[in-house]
């Protein structure tokens, strides 16, 4: 056995979940959430390494600087092989198989209803068998500039991406995960392997099945996979932060597209250096709740606008933490964005000095204790939940007991500290003229 | 190959209520929650756009809640219940559904109850809408006329989607398939509230009516309960129009339009003469696995991965239409070598020339997708009624071992009968 700590145990009454954890002698963090009933299995191999990891430097050596989209190539390449592509074998186990990058993390994963284990075993030895050159590396070019040309079309996607450049200077929030087709054109295979080499050590990394398997069998084929490569120490990684200041680049950046609607979205930054586990946690969902109370499609804000005809039942939005920043995004599809910003540029004072009321504040914590029952029903979003916990060093079910530990006056500062009338950033998508 | 065991997981007990109406109902003791969908069956036509507004205005409010905010309110109260409505289609049929999720008793803290409130606001939103003398309020038809036209115009905002259905409604320009189930602008014009509230009644009265329920719920409770959501629903064999028959192929046309847009969407259509009844759906669901619906497919791994001209590929059937079609998104310069790509897999498929691993792993993913469908309560109330529709049997293990009985000769005999219809590119303006 290969266990370099006792398995901890993470459980919640609400829920009724529990997830046990433990942290393999290669360095991984290993856990495991047993869902009786379920026919499938879902299980993903994922690295703290995202698209806003773009400068570190290793055992204090110089700093390297990644050009934008580099974590979403190697996404893609890691399914090369020397024989043929990763999704074959998972094909030819019936498993059906993904991956996705984020601002903070990579995922592989796979769902199947047979052959678990082999699925994992090959789940595990693909990620950690790299297979870069010049050759295959190129060719990914063309795909992935599809890819980026496809996002270029998606207006709910532009508008989202306009909004964060409008608020960040610097920061690589901003920039589009899958990078522009200028900026892949520099990735080349060394770029990769070093990337691989820095960010896909297991002690970067989590391996978390979830379905209706055995826990003991389980562990002890992780245990035995982990073990068949040796990656050797982990590399002394150190990521580097790019200072980002509190005030927006932009008021407002505007777009035009083809669009048969316009599009809006507005909101504010936060920049909080140092903050992590439960702080974070606790951060995003009371913010959460403030944008709920205020923005939401309960809230008299939306009664307003609806009943002036400008916005539907498209409008709505919520508050995301990526690290050492994070913002709110509300909008949705208007006919006329002007409108609707000046609309809510004149409500704001009066939202401000009157608050969120205790009653406001029940009924969403209610409301939220319900949506969080619906997503532990999903493998996906346990998977995600879990993943994304830990990654800001956070316990993926003390969401359900913080929410019962919000006060009154931590909403009060919330809304005042994030919702600054003279910090909104706006993103608008109007339809192309002629 | 022969499918794996079937874990046991409790299929849909179906009973008839009143004269049109479907209740059925399974147990679901895997999740924290139940889940709900009602489904008006119409046929599909010109008014669809004015079909649609009528379950945006039952959203608007109840008698007991009278606005949105009101409604809002109740269900944050009843524990984030969430409520919505969508409208869909399904060959030539316009499917009008209100689903709802809400959690099981057990999770609640306290002993609080959810289930008879949630069922009554369901009730409530369906029977008791918020009239004003007998009519849905000017002001509401108003507001979600001009939602319903803003949802029209915003349909070019995904710009595979509007390939798609261009391609469909000039490959099929007299088939009751070809209309979007969003319908068009022109049926808005001149809606008041009486038609609107005709409408509602008609629905409400005289379609046929479905309803899935999946939670932990005793039966009895449930199926007492229920029951009442047909209250006054007498649709008959009549209300439908009859299945409309499927048709084989004329001479492959070629259509190109242009538009704002960074990248070329290509669709390609072809009538399949296959419906879900002809003994080759199966080997043809099979035919289309190989071709473009799995990473494995031919479409993915030699025109995307081995020629790189695109990001997204895949290839769908459609046997309500007697349908194949396969989409896209590629550079504009290199639209005709994507052409020849896909000509050449497809011509491979119907040449047999697949690996018996190709052939394996299409049984076997198409398997496991089966299988999967019976975790998600909405994905199985989606199929038992989407079967319904189809005139199939909707139990998923007769369809699994049809699937584990096709073989090489018939999928080759399912694509003989694939001929190309309309091609469809969706170009830049620059390319014109």
């Amino acid at each position: 056995m290969s266990w370099s700590e006792d398995s901890t145990i993470l459980e919640n009454s609400t829920l009724q979940e529990r997830v046990v954890e433990r942290v393999h002698s290669s360095g991984a963090r290993v856990a495991f959430c047993y869902k009786p009933g379920y026919l499938r299995t879902y299980a993903c191999f994922a690295t703290n390494f995202g698209s806003v990891d773009d400068r570190f430097r290793i055992g204090g050596g110089d700093e390297i600087v990644l050009p934008d989209g580099v974590a979403h190539f190697l996404e893609h390449k890691m399914f090369e092989g020397i024989e043929e592509d990763a999704f074959q074998e998972f094909s030819r186990l019936g498993a059906s198989a993904n991956a996705f990058t984020g601002f903070n993390g990579t995922s592989y994963l796979f769902s199947c209803t047979d052959h678990f284990y082999e699925c994992l075993s090959h789940l595990v030895r693909f990620v950690q068998s790299p297979h870069f050159t010049e050759e295959n590396v190129e060719k990914e070019k063309g795909i992935i500039g599809q890819e980026i040309r496809m996002y270029e079309d998606m207006p709910g996607w532009r508008v989202y991406f306009n909004l964060l450049e409008g608020m960040y200077a610097h920061h690589p929030v901003s920039k589009d995960i899958a990078g522009t087709v200028e900026t892949i054109s520099g990735i080349d295979a060394p770029m990769l392997q070093r990337c691989w080499e820095s960010f896909y050590h297991p002690s970067n990394m989590i391996l978390f099945a979830v379905g209706d398997q055995s826990e003991e069998e389980f562990f002890d084929h992780a245990d035995r996979l982990l073990q068949e490569k040796d990656l050797g120490p982990a590399p002394a990684l150190e990521k580097i932060a790019t200072l980002e200041e509190a005030a927006p680049a932009q008021a407002q950046v505007r777009q035009e597209m083809q669009v048969g609607r316009s599009k809006l979205l507005f909101g504010w930054k936060d920049i909080h250096p140092g903050l992590s586990g439960q702080d974070m946690v606790r951060k995003e969902l009371v913010s959460d709740l403030v944008l709920e109370c205020v923005f939401g499609q309960s809230g008299a804000l939306f009664e307003k606008l609806q009943e002036a005809n400008l916005v539907d039942d498209s409008f709505g939005g919520g508050y995301m933490i990526y690290g050492d920043v994070g913002h709110s995004a509300i909008g949705g599809d208007v006919v006329d964005p002007e409108k609707v910003l000046e609309v809510i540029r004149a409500e704001l004072p009066q939202i401000l000095s009157s608050g969120i009321s205790e009653a406001d504040i029940d009924r969403q914590r209610k409301a939220a204790t319900g949506q969080l029952l619906k997503s532990f029903n999903s493998l996906e979003n346990i998977a995600g939940s879990y993943c994304s916990s830990r990654f800001m060093g956070a316990d993926p079910f003390e969401v359900v007991d913080l929410l019962n530990k919000i006060q009154p006056l931590e909403v009060a500062d919330r809304l005042h500290d994030h919702v600054r009338p003279e910090n909104l950033v706006s993103s608008i998508i109007s339809p192309a003229q002629g | 190959m022969s499918p794996a065991e079937l874990t046991h997981v409790p299929g849909f007990k179906t009973r008839e209520v009143g004269s049109g109406g479907l209740l059925h109902i399974r147990p679901e003791e895997r999740r924290k929650t139940s889940s709900l969908r009602l489904t008006w069956v119409a046929d599909l036509g010109p008014h669809n756009a004015r079909r649609c507004l009528v379950p945006a205005c039952l959203m608007r409010g109840t008698r007991e809640f009278p606005s949105q905010r009101l409604l809002n309110l109740r269900t944050e109260e009843l524990w984030g219940l969430s409520a919505s409505t969508s409208v869909d289609r399904w060959g030539q049929r316009h499917l009008i559904s209100l689903r709802a999720e809400f959690p099981d008793e057990g999770h609640l803290p306290h002993g609080e109850r959810v289930f008879e409130d949630a069922i009554h606001l369901l009730d409530q939103l369906i029977h008791e809408p918020n009239l004003v003398e007998g009519l849905f309020p000017e002001e509401i038809v108003e507001s979600e006329i001009l939602q319903q036209r803003r949802s029209i115009e915003g349909r070019i905002d995904n710009k595979s989607g509007w390939a798609y259905q261009r391609c469909l409604e000039e490959a099929c320009f007299d088939e009751p398939w070809r209309y979007h189930q969003q319908g068009t602008l022109d049926d808005l014009k001149h809606v008041t509230p009486a038609d609107l509230t005709a409408l509602w009644n008609e629905l409400i009265t005289h379609q046929p009516m479905h309803v899935h329920f999946s939670g932990k719920m005793p039966e009895d409770r449930v199926v007492d309960r229920l029951s009442t959501l047909f209250r006054g629903n007498h649709a008959t064999g009549d209300s439908l129009s009859p299945r409309q028959a499927i048709r084989a192929a004329k001479e492959p046309r070629e259509m190109v339009e242009h538009a704002k847009v960074q990248q070329s969407n290509l669709i390609m259509s072809f009538r399949t003469m296959i419906s879900y009844e002809h003994p080759l759906n199966e080997p043809l669901m099979v035919a289309n696995g190989i071709l473009g619906s799995f990473p494995h497919s031919r479409l993915f791994t030699q025109v995307r991965e081995k020629e790189s001209l695109c990001y997204s590929i895949h290839s769908q059937v459609d046997s309500n239409m007697g349908m194949m079609f396969i989409s896209s998104g590629v550079d504009h310069d290199t639209v005709d070598q994507a052409r020849t790509g896909i000509e050449k897999q497809l011509a491979f498929v119907r040449n047999g020339e697949f690996s018996e691993e190709e052939f394996e792993m299409t049984l076997a993913a198409i398997d496991s997708r089966l299988r999967m469908v019976q975790d998600s309560p909405a994905a199985l109330a989606d199929y038992d009624l989407r079967s319904r529709l189809s005139g199939r049997n909707p139990g998923l293990e007769k369809l699994r071992k049809r699937v584990a009985s096709v073989t090489r000769d018939e999928v080759v005999a399912a694509m003989e009968l694939v001929h190309p219809d309309l091609t469809y590119v969706l170009a830049p303006e620059e390319s014109s």
